[in-house]
């Protein structure tokens, strides 16, 4: 009775006829409330399902465009790092797209359009870790912002708008570290060959080697690990050839040395404003006051053992009469000079005096007051002078041979041959060259394959051995790019496996190492 | 009390007339929106498996890697060059390949499947464009160089009516991603 009432007493509250009066008054409107109640019901039921459904879908489409957003951001480092690429074969001022907000648009970076995608994307390149620039030196951050969908591609039914961001980070390879020879001249500028040899005998390169040009061989052979033929667009038939050999058919571009110098000016924040005269500034500020010899007693490869050599800091040509009066070597006869870390400004190499002179690169720090060279500096010996012929004929060693990261010899005197010869005074000896050699003057535009400045002839570096046996020849350990390099007897260049990378190198380019094959690496 | 009888009886017509046309309203629009549901639930496995169709097109086109897509006719009016076609997957004695100027087809479950089959239900199709290459001299042809990209989009489209579902796109540059 008590739920009977209760019931009753609920059905009233909900306006339900009682239970008790079928027939009677208060069932007027049953159906009509039953309809409505049903119609809610099925409302609430189908409502939910659409719901439920409008969330799948629009879940769909933000889960295909999220995969399409970061797809085209993949594709965006990979336009910035084609656009580092070409801006750095053009020598352009401007080495990537910088950290800025353009007007009208939602995200900073340089906004590019994808003909035929409804998407775009923003991309720029920082120094690591911040939002300044970039200066097309050492560690890179390349960040690209994509965005698919939505409002901004009304003209196509393409889903809610979603965006991904991706950074990645870029260590560029050092521009020494990916062949062991290469030269720059270009097949067609002028009847040179890029890579010469002249008699029977064989030159033996432990490493890769790569040419812009044609190779001119003699009765001798050019032994190599690998070969990369560029500018092969023609079919060049005068590259080199064998199995182990790769074409491509535009120039593989590199920097002249005096850019190389203006972007390591520009990276001191000295105060030098990229574009400047850098040989001036160079002049005027050069570490030529620092080469140091041994003491004539108690003499050592020590910071104490040693002493200023006298040099003084303008330019100067280092030649034969440069070691009079410098003391050899203790337990040797060899009279040394002994570069610190540093940046030395030479005018000119005449060395072809005899076999008791020597130089010594100090690459390990040891006569530095430290005693160490803990920040990984470098020793770089910039030759720019007058066109005259060079001669580099004695031995050039490190006290560091575990690390071929920190010597550079850039060679920058236009027009002019750097010879290194075997000569009477290494009987029957090789002679040996340790480091890194940059002779490069003519820089290529890699669209009309003529040089960028037609005034600037070249380099070339003349390779002199013996004949007779493997004694006499010169070894090279290390890495050699130049215009143009030719080889006159027993020569062997070795291209080592220490460490190789620095970051005031010049760049091989912009990319991974994950899948270089048997192409030169990138990056590390 | 004849007539209230009369009076409740007419009102009992009434409720079942009112009733009817409410739910015949709302039945026919419940109805409506059952079949905007279907549709929907239909589209979003459509959109899903477009997704998963073009995500792998560009995925393979990875593996192949920059030096390694087809290229294509060189477009001197553009300067650059355009290749249209799909990844066969069937293709190349099964083995799978890149086929200039076809499509592929895809089932109702987003497996390859040949375009007469009755459940062949998607289609694709690869553009892959080429852009700063190395034209010959006699401007007819062209290499990639050091520094070209390759643009590829990938679309899907349903087959019934050919009408792209969605795009894919990304780039490739020698030494990238």
């Amino acid at each position: 009775m008590n739920a009977l009432t209760l019931s009753n007493h609920l059905r009233k509250s909900l306006g339900l006829p009682q239970a008790r009066s079928f027939g009677g008054r208060r069932s007027r409107g049953a159906t009509l409330i039953t309809a409505i109640f049903a119609t809610f019901g099925l409302s609430l039921f189908v409502g939910s399902t659409v719901m439920f459904v409008s969330s799948t879908y629009s879940l769909a489409w933000s889960r295909a465009n999220s995969e399409s957003a970061l797809l085209l951001a993949e594709g965006g480092v990979n336009r910035e790092l084609q656009y580092i690429s070409k801006q750095m074969q053009a020598g352009s001022s401007q080495k990537s797209h910088s950290y800025k907000t353009l007007p009208g648009e939602p995200y900073p970076g340089e906004p590019m359009d994808i003909e035929g995608m409804p998407g775009k994307v923003w991309v720029y390149t920082t120094q690591p870790g911040s939002t300044n620039p970039w200066r097309g030196h050492g560690p890179a951050q390349v960040t690209c912002t994509a965005e698919v969908g939505g409002k901004r591609f009304a003209d196509s039914d393409s889903g809610p708008t979603v965006t991904r961001k991706l950074t990645i980070q870029l260590t560029p390879s050092s521009i020494f570290k990916g062949f062991a020879l290469f030269g720059l001249h270009a097949a067609g500028n002028g009847d040179q060959p890029s890579i010469g040899i002249t008699g029977g005998s064989n030159v033996i390169i432990e490493g890769n080697v790569g040419t812009n040009g044609r190779v001119q061989g003699g009765a001798g052979e050019i032994n190599f690990d690998r070969a990369y033929n560029y500018n092969a667009r023609n079919g060049d038939s005068g590259q080199f050839k064998g199995d182990e050999t790769f074409s491509y058919p535009t120039p593989l571009v590199m920097p002249t040395v005096t850019e190389i110098l203006d972007n390591i000016l520009v990276n001191m924040n000295n105060g030098y404003s990229e574009g400047g005269d850098a040989w001036a500034r160079l002049g005027k500020h050069n570490d030529n006051d620092q080469i140091r010899q041994f003491k004539l007693v108690g003499g050592s490869l020590t910071s104490s053992g040693t002493q200023k050599a006298g040099t003084k800091s303008p330019p100067f040509t280092l030649s034969d009469s440069s070691f009079l009066g410098v003391n050899p070597r203790p337990l040797s006869v060899k009279r040394t000079l002994i570069f610190p870390p540093g940046d030395y400004y030479l005018t000119g190499l005449d060395l072809k005096w005899d076999g008791t002179t020597e130089i010594l690169i100090d690459n390990a720090g040891l006569t530095t007051s430290s005693g160490n060279n803990y920040n990984n500096q470098q020793v770089r010996i910039w030759v720019n002078g007058a066109s005259q012929q060079n001669y580099l004929n004695i031995p050039v060693r490190l006290t560091n041979e575990n690390d071929l990261s920190t010597f550079r010899l850039y060679y920058a005197n236009d027009g002019s041959v750097l010879n290194v010869e075997l000569t009477s005074q290494f009987p029957s000896a090789e002679l040996y060259v340790a480091g890194c050699i940059y002779a490069v003057t003519s820089k290529l535009n890699p669209t009309t394959n003529q040089p960028v400045d037609s005034s600037m002839k070249g380099t070339q570096i003349d390779f002199k051995g013996g004949s007779a046996n493997s004694n006499q020849r010169i070894v090279i350990y290390g890495s050699l790019i130049a215009d143009r390099v030719a080889f006159h007897g027993l020569c062997k260049l070795v291209f080592p496996s220490v460490p190789m990378n620095h970051v005031d190198d010049p760049m091989l380019g912009v990319g991974y190492s994950s899948n270089c094959g048997a192409e030169p690496c990138y990056s590390d | 009390m004849k007539g209230n009888r009369i009076r409740r009886g007419g009102y009992a017509l009434i409720d079942v007339l009112v009733s009817t046309v409410l739910l015949s309203i709302c039945i026919s629009a419940l109805m409506s929106l059952w079949v905007f549901c279907l549709t929907r639930v239909q589209q979003s496995r459509e959109l899903t498996l477009a997704g998963q169709i073009a995500r792998a097109e560009v995925e393979q086109a990875k593996v192949y890697g920059f030096p390694n897509l087809p290229k294509g006719g060189y477009r001197a009016d553009r300067g650059d060059s355009l290749w249209t076609g799909t990844y066969n997957r069937r293709g190349n004695e099964g083995r799978g390949g890149w086929s200039q100027s076809n499509e592929a087809y895809y089932d109702v479950n987003g497996l390859p499947c040949d375009g007469t089959n009755a459940n062949a239900m998607f289609i694709t199709t690869s553009e892959l464009r080429d852009t700063d290459i190395a034209v010959n001299e006699e401007e007819t042809d062209y290499d990639l160089a050091l520094t070209s990209r390759r643009t590829l989009i990938v679309t899907v489209a349903k087959l019934s009516s050919r009408k792209p579902i969605l795009k894919m796109s990304t780039d490739f540059v020698k030494g990238g991603l």
